[in-house]
């Protein structure tokens, strides 16, 4: 798996399970977490068997990023797009989180097809939420309306107090991200990443893939931005996105696949740490082997048949040799 | 064929001492027991097993005209063993040290022995007939690094000492009631215990391997900076020379007669050295380096398959000599330091044509200079 | 530069051979004891002259002998932020199997990024040409092994950014 999955899996399959066997009333009430710092929890009572409550935990978002009602701008509306005829928005939502939904299983489709594509849906409401801000801003880039804050930098959260930027422009996105890790090797492993995706930009097969840069520090578009929004010990990299990356069914994808990028980046990171520890592991020990073969324990049975093959020569003989 | 036999007794012999009829070798296996073998019909015979010391046992002498054993110890203590019966009956000798005993030799009338130290000391024992025990005299502040290693003058006064700090002494151990005046030479005979004769500051580096030569007219030690020292006419004005070795250091050194050395060291492989008509001291050959004669190709052809692989990723010796350098290695006798060289006597000979030799690799082996052509010259000269 | 290498590693291998001339030598200082004369230091004239070899800056190799024991402490190129780390981690999983490597000293010596602590145990216990053929190896290998992560790192960072930008058409 290289690319990460939108739906929670875990989710997915709790909800599969729960509208399997809706005629069973059941007791649920689960809790984990996903990574971006990203909480949920379900419920489901005896009493209401077909009702399922799905609570959602935000990361908290830092200073820039603007919030209504504890959601990013647009997730209301994403969601009761996303979500129509079986949703309910409870406010105030269950505390400790951002965002608690009632979901009626019972309204489901009938149709298979279409329930697992709603249920699949349900398991991806962190892309509901989280990327509502982008989608407003990419969907009108895909319409060719005018983005109502054209020119203005939105400031997105995407991880615990850091947040990207997207600034709409005519006919193009700019996306840039800070790219910030607390280990000092994960930051040059990831710069070492970074790199690597400007150079896999130039190749031939993807030249129609976003323009991406990486610069150290942060490029003009951010000049606006607070100093403590801008700390980014892995530098920042920036993607222009054109109409031709949102239209139609691909405007999810990508919505996705921008609001993750940095989770996307340090799962990689992760992944290459553990290769190069798996291959060094590989190698301490075949350093061992060659120094196991310093000990002349392999040639002890040589020493044994050396002197065995000097039987003829022992003392004894050998002084009698010399002194006759 | 130099070497005449190999046995591997240990993982490391640090020293071996041979008993009167030489028919018995005693030595330490690295560890703080000494093992006599005994030659049996064909194979070496543990015959006993000397256990006092309770660390490492650094020297060993067994003397030959009254058949007792001394050994010493990185313990501080030393015990002399005696026979009797079927039994080593070790006394132990209060030696009076606070560090490790380093190495030991009994003088030439056996009365004494002498023991060098980590404690910058030389320990002269003799027995002291009315208590029954083994008197220790300690000449002290004359080092100032260990003795690594101590040699007797035929004379059975004079000490030679190497040390640590790079320094050859010469002392005398004149002991009032064991030595008597007449026997020494006159010059050494009025010089008190524990007098320094004389200072050789001729070494920039450790000196290790003292000995005299038979007439006690020669002094030869060796040096950690490849070199190997030879001082005629010990005295007031002595006369030294030094030749230097393009070989790793030496650790041991032996006269099989009065013009020729035997060196031993980290090379592996023992070294000729012989003086001319005139004196002077040169570097013969190794000992080992002489062709592969029929008798012993099986010996060749097994170390060659082993060797082989080793030489390919050795550029010890530089391009363009291979050949020489392989069939060195093939007759390698040992294949670590050689740290201890020990005469084989013969009865009413003053030189010696075969001594034995031990070393790191663990290994005992047995050498013979007859029939080594181009040695002869030297040999029928001196023998 | 594969022929400066070699001619580094050659001097390392003579020097080593000449230096590894050790011997069991107990402590003058402390009774009953034997200790690393090369790690004591108590007594200087049990110590040789330290060598350092030189091929740049950045790549050099201390030995420092002494009657009893050897270190040799080596400093490994690094040309770039990714191969110092890359070097950091690989010492550090080598230290974490020092007892495994018996020679390997658990510290390196400051200033340099690996050190081996060799005795008079060790030359007993292990054959001398061996021994310098593992850490003339060991040499070899670390540069190798650097430049080989390094190239593999940036292979498999490069085909993840590929994917990551071939959803986007």
């Amino acid at each position: 798996m290289i690319l990460l999955q939108s739906s929670s899996k875990f989710l997915l399959q709790t909800l599969l399970n729960r509208v399997n066997n809706l005629e069973k009333a059941v007791e649920l009430d689960y809790q984990w977490v996903e990574f971006g710092d990203v909480r949920y929890h379900i419920q489901v009572t005896m009493k209401n068997p077909q009702y399922l409550s799905l609570s959602v935990s935000l990361p908290i978002p830092p200073p820039e990023t603007i919030f209504y009602g504890g959601l990013p701008v647009g997730a209301l509306e994403a969601i009761k797009a996303a979500y129509i005829g079986i949703v309910q928005i409870l406010d105030p939502p269950r505390d400790g989180f951002n965002l608690t939904l009632k979901l009626n299983l019972s309204k489901l489709p009938a149709q298979d097809e279409q329930r697992q594509v709603l249920l699949v849906k349900i398991a991806s409401v962190r892309e509901v939420v989280l990327g509502a801000p982008l989608a407003v801003v990419l969907r009108s880039l895909s319409s060719k309306t005018v983005s109502p804050n054209l020119n203005q930098l939105v400031a997105i959260v995407h991880r615990p107090k850091e947040s990207f930027f997207v600034l709409p422009q005519a006919e193009k996105v700019t996306v840039i991200f800070p790219m910030r890790f607390k280990d000092s090797i994960d930051t040059i492993l990831a710069t070492s990443f970074l790199q690597e995706l400007i150079e896999a930009r130039r190749s031939a097969g993807l030249q129609n893939a976003p323009l991406c840069s990486w610069s150290l520090s942060p490029p003009p578009e951010l000049k606006e931005v607070p100093a403590e929004a801008l700390s980014a010990n892995a530098g920042f990299v920036t993607f222009v996105i054109y109409p031709r990356h949102v239209e139609g069914k691909k405007l999810e994808k990508t919505v996705w696949s921008l609001s993750t990028f940095h989770a996307y980046a340090s799962y990689h990171v992760k992944c290459s740490e553990g290769f190069m520890h798996s291959r060094m592991r590989r190698r301490v020990d075949s350093l061992i082997q060659a120094l196991d073969r310093a000990k002349p324990d392999s040639e002890a049975s040589m020493g044994t048949g050396q002197s065995k093959s000097f039987k003829g020569l022992s003392l004894k003989d050998s002084r009698t040799n010399s002194s006759s | 064929m130099a070497a005449i036999s190999i046995h591997r007794f240990a993982q490391c012999i640090t020293c071996h001492a041979w008993s009167p009829d030489q028919s018995m070798v005693a030595l330490c296996p690295n560890s703080s027991e000494v093992h006599i073998y005994k030659m049996g019909e064909e194979e070496w015979e543990r015959v006993h097993i000397l256990q006092k010391h309770d660390q490492i046992v650094s020297g060993i002498d067994w003397s030959s005209m009254s058949n007792r054993i001394v050994t010493v110890s990185h313990d501080r203590n030393s015990y002399v063993w005696n026979q009797e019966g079927t039994e080593w009956v070790p006394t132990l000798v209060i030696l009076r040290l606070n560090r490790a005993a380093l190495c030991v030799q009994w003088s030439p009338k056996e009365n004494k022995f002498a023991v060098g130290s980590g404690a910058k000391t030389v320990c002269v024992c003799y027995y002291e007939q009315d208590n029954n025990w083994w008197v220790s005299k300690v000449i002290r502040k004359k080092h100032e690094s260990s003795v690594t290693s101590v040699a007797w003058h035929p004379n059975n006064i004079l000490l030679a000492t190497t040390s640590t700090d790079g320094k050859c002494r010469v002392f005398s151990t004149f002991i009032k009631g064991v030595d008597s005046r007449d026997a020494a030479q006159p010059s050494s005979a009025e010089s008190r215990f524990g007098e320094q004769i004389i200072q050789l500051d001729l070494s920039t580096s450790w000196a290790f391997g003292v000995r005299w030569s038979p007439s006690g007219n020669t002094l030869a030690y060796v040096g950690h900076n490849s070199m190997i020292y030879f001082v005629d006419e010990v005295g007031p004005s002595p006369l030294a020379q030094s030749v230097a070795l393009r070989d790793l250091p030496l650790r041991d050194v032996l006269f099989v007669a009065e013009r020729i050395v035997i060196g031993v060291g980290y090379d592996c492989n023992p070294m000729v050295f012989a003086a001319d008509d005139t004196g002077i001291w040169s570097f013969v050959r190794f000992l080992g380096e002489r062709k592969i004669t029929s008798s012993n190709t099986k010996y060749g052809s097994q170390l060659s398959g082993a060797f082989g692989k080793l030489y390919a990723q050795s550029t010890k010796y530089g391009p363009g000599n291979d050949i020489s350098d392989l069939s060195k290695l093939n007759v390698n006798a040992h294949t670590n330091c050689i740290s201890c060289i020990q005469p084989l006597k013969e009865q009413g000979k003053a030189a010696v044509s075969q001594f034995s030799t031990s070393g790191m690799d663990g290994r005992l082996v047995l050498w013979d200079l007859e029939n080594q052509l181009d040695l002869s010259e030297y040999i029928c000269l001196f023998f | 530069m594969a022929n400066t290498l070699r001619l580094y590693l050659s001097c390392i291998r003579n020097t080593l051979d000449a230096a590894m001339c050790l011997q069991n030598f107990p402590c003058q200082e402390v009774e009953r004891h034997n200790k690393p004369e090369v790690e004591l230091k108590t007594s200087p004239e049990l110590l040789l002259n330290p060598i350092l070899i030189c091929r740049n800056e950045a790549e050099k190799c201390l030995i420092e002998t002494s009657i009893n024991s050897l270190r040799i402490s080596l400093k490994v190129k690094q040309t770039d932020e990714l191969e110092n780390i890359l070097t950091k981690k690989f010492l550090r999983f080598l230290s974490m199997r020092a007892e495994a490597f018996q020679v390997l000293r658990r510290k390196p010596v400051q200033g340099y990024d690996i050190s081996f602590l060799i005795t008079n145990y060790h030359c007993e216990e292990l054959q001398k040409h061996k021994l310098i053929g593992f850490i003339i190896q060991f040499m070899e290998d670390i540069d190798k092994e650097i430049s080989e992560l390094k190239l593999s790192v940036n292979t498999r960072g490069r085909l993840v950014a590929t994917e990551f930008l071939k959803q986007f058409i």
